[in-house]
């Protein structure tokens, strides 16, 4: 991709990039990441952390959180989800507009973690697609920022769960 | 402060005389087998000696601690257990009733209002039947499920996945007598007209999976009904098949935001029916990790209380700090949320060198920041109109529904379990109770404030108490052998297989532990029948009866003050699911 510094003019006068209209819609939809914080447990609390002036996700073009799926483009799931909960995590994924990204942050999430048991879900990708799981438990704010910069790298490159889900469809990914 | 066994003896006289032979058994103490006294009376007596035990002079168990129940898997088949508490005496006892399938007990919600929910739970778990109940349906499990999880031929990972969520229930918001809401209200402008809100299960201002379902007139809340279990975990089940060890890890997992008061708790539980003490050091080490969690659960509750009242920098000064206090944890076991550092009799590891340092310095500093804190908001003309006056609860009203912690203090109750049943070295530790006056939202805030700033000086004071010297006891059945031993001995080795493969024996009996956390009253009931794992595992979350209260709380409010009473109660999806 051309956009980038190299190609800058370094005496600091006007120049201009080539690149891809594919690659710029990409480059825009990495860089400004609107996450759904779907946090149910202790996972919550640490993306509450990340959230907060000592991580800042905002660094990284995700801090606009939006609690309607009508507005996001990225579900964060951290903590558990349980039966009762799992059609709810369903539909609110479905009411989420292509394309959308899903995180799937901490081992409960990913797969039931240490709880085997009667009430819990054994991972969602049982009912929804996961682009980029995170273990730990809770993981750390490092590692969902690190999770959060991975899945930037496949929206960059179109290999996420809702791109090949369009490209599938016959459809355009870049709008 | 537990009077004593006079006290009790009196008590058991006078149940004697006035109930006669429906006392089945009368389990004391000094039998070894529980650790406050136990009265069995026939299912017929029950509500009678309850509304006996609550007003009868001498008596006054006025506090429902605790309403669960257990499967004994003989006739008759489970046993209800209420655990009641004086505030008067400050005494505790616990009143079992046996019940078998397919019997209908009855009901405790005339005697306490609190006690709805939890006879919910009972049904939903063990499928007993409260007769006069008054909504007497599933409350941790979908409606739609089948079976009853708790008992004990329920297998564990016998799982029912259901295509829709649950659906809202609009029968429940009708009035009983219709009409009562609409007559006679001259500024009823929308002519008899409602409207049905739901809000949660995912809205920022839920605090967790929590569902708040509210008939409006306009913008004021008439009627409500309360959801949730929507992170429903199980722990008491797995309590009932991991052995006394294992079931550490599942204890951080109760109230995320301060889980080394849950580690502590638990860890007194296990030690409590085992008879033995952790050695000073540990206890001490103890002390400052759960007042470093009161400090750091109470600036999340203020901070995200402000968060939804729209104060937002308010936050972000008290989660630096928090940052900080993470920092301190991270340095005794590495972990910052889920800690896991207490051990049955010990601790997983010494503080390392320099802690107690560390502690007193981020101690200075926090007070400074709470300080900060309380200048930037609570002055503040759009804070106090948000709170004054909202959500009131007052002390008759949380004693109804067993209200405990900052909850219950806002309102002006005096009580603390650090200081009223004192454990640890509470009692060697100057400290005061902040109390409010109304019960509403700025006094809970208020009350938080301060205690946060007791906490701090509980730590200071704990910081040069503390001295060097073991931290686990010399019993060797509990004991984890060292690394090097481990790795280095025979003895060792085997020993270490033996506690990590089988788990440590506990012998048979019940005691009911409580610790103040930082929500409030936290109860662990465990009982055991031998053997390294536990017969009953019962969790008693603070937060399971707070949010019981919430109904009652925002009747007749406007929806957005609903949010500032949700905030201020500190609600724990991780302590209420459980």
């Amino acid at each position: 991709m051309g956009l980038n510094g190299e190609q800058q003019n370094k005496t600091g006068q006007a120049g201009f990039l080539t690149t891809r209209l594919e690659k710029f819609i990409e480059w825009g939809r990495k860089n400004s990441l609107w996450p759904l914080p779907h946090g149910t447990s202790c996972c919550g609390i640490e993306m509450m952390s990340t959230l907060a002036a000592d991580y800042d996700l905002a660094r990284f073009g995700a801090e606009a959180v939006r609690f309607s799926p009508r507005q996001a483009d990225l579900l964060i799931v951290a903590g558990i989800i349980n039966l009762k909960m799992a059609p709810v995590l369903k539909s609110v994924y479905e009411q989420m507009s292509d394309p959308k990204w899903v995180i799937c942050m901490g081992a409960c999430a990913s797969s039931g973690g240490i709880f085997d048991v009667y009430s819990v879900l054994q991972g969602i990708d049982n009912i929804i697609p996961v682009d980029v799981y995170i273990p730990g438990c809770p993981p750390a704010p490092e590692g969902l920022i690190h999770g959060l910069m991975r899945l930037q790298d496949m929206v960059q490159a179109g290999d996420t769960h809702a791109h090949r889900r369009m490209r599938a469809l016959g459809m355009r990914t870049w709008g | 402060m537990l009077n004593g066994p006079q006290k009790f003896r009196e008590q058991i006289d006078i149940l004697g005389k006035t109930f006669g032979d429906r006392i089945e058994q009368v389990t004391v103490p000094e039998s070894g087998r529980t650790d406050v006294p136990v009265v069995r009376v026939a299912k017929g007596s029950l509500g009678g000696l309850l509304s006996f035990m609550k007003t009868e002079p001498g008596f006054e168990y006025s506090y429902l601690s605790d309403l669960t129940a257990t499967d004994e898997l003989t006739r008759p088949r489970f046993d209800l257990v209420y655990s009641l508490y004086s505030h008067k005496h400050g005494c505790r006892i616990r009143v079992k009733s046996g019940i078998d399938e397919g019997e209908a007990a009855p009901t405790a919600t005339q005697i306490w209002p609190g006690a709805n929910w939890a006879e919910r739970e009972v049904w939903d778990m063990y499928g007993i039947r409260f007769s006069g109940h008054p909504d007497l349906r599933r409350i941790l499990m979908d409606e739609r499920w089948q079976g009853h999880p708790l008992r004990k031929d329920y297998a564990i990972r016998n799982r029912q996945l259901f295509e829709s969520s649950q659906p809202v229930r609009p029968g429940l918001l009708e009035e009983k007598n219709p009409g009562a809401g609409t007559t006679g209200d001259d500024e009823d402008i929308w002519d008899g007209a409602r409207t049905i809100v739901n809000i949660g299960v995912v809205h920022p201002a839920t605090h967790g999976a929590l569902r708040i379902v509210a008939r409006l007139n306009g913008e004021t809340v008439e009627k409500s009904y309360l959801e949730f279990g929507y992170t429903h975990r199980a722990k008491e089940k797995l309590g009932e098949t991991k052995t006394y060890h294992q079931f550490i890890v599942y204890t951080d997992r109760l109230n995320y935001c301060s889980s080394l008061i849950n580690n502590t708790a638990y860890a007194m539980a296990v030690e409590k029916l085992l008879g033995v003490e952790a050695p000073p050091r540990a206890v001490w080490i103890r002390m400052i990790c759960c007042e470093i969690s009161r400090v750091i659960d109470h600036l999340i509750c203020v901070g995200i209380n402000a968060v939804d009242l729209g104060a937002f920098s308010f936050f972000l000064y008290g989660y630096h700090q928090r940052e900080e206090a993470y920092t301190l944890i991270e340095a005794l076991c590495g972990a910052r949320l889920t800690t896991s550092y207490t051990r049955v009799g010990g601790m997983m590891y010494d503080a390392p060198d320099g802690w107690e340092r560390r502690v007193r310095e981020w101690a200075d500093k926090t007070r400074g920041v709470v300080d900060e804190m309380d200048r930037l908001l609570t002055g503040n003309k759009i804070w106090r109109k948000r709170t004054e006056g909202i959500g009131v609860f007052d002390r008759e009203k949380c004693m109804q529904y067993s209200y405990s912690g900052p909850n219950a203090r806002a309102a002006g109750i005096d009580v603390d379990l650090r200081r009223d049943q004192p454990c640890m070295y509470y009692k060697d530790i100057d400290f005061d109770i902040p109390l409010g006056e109304n019960g509403d939202v700025f006094d809970r805030y208020a009350v938080r404030m301060e205690e946060m700033r007791e906490s701090l000086r509980i730590v200071v004071q704990c910081a040069e108490k503390i001295k060097t010297g073991p931290v686990w006891c010399e019993n060797k059945m509990i004991r984890i052998p060292e690394k090097d031993q481990a790795n280095g001995t025979m003895e060792g080795l085997i020993h270490h297989f033996k506690i990590f493969m089988t788990g440590f024996e506990v012998p048979p009996g019940e005691a009911y532990t409580t610790f103040e956390a930082a929500n409030g009253e936290l109860g662990f009931y465990i009982v055991s029948k031998g053997g390294p794992v536990a017969h009953r595992m019962r969790i008693r979350g603070p937060s399971f009866w707070h949010f019981q209260g919430l109904e009652a709380m925002i009747r007749g409010h406007k929806i957005a003050d609903v949010v500032a009473a949700l905030g201020s109660i500190n609600i724990i999806a991780g302590e209420i699911d459980r």
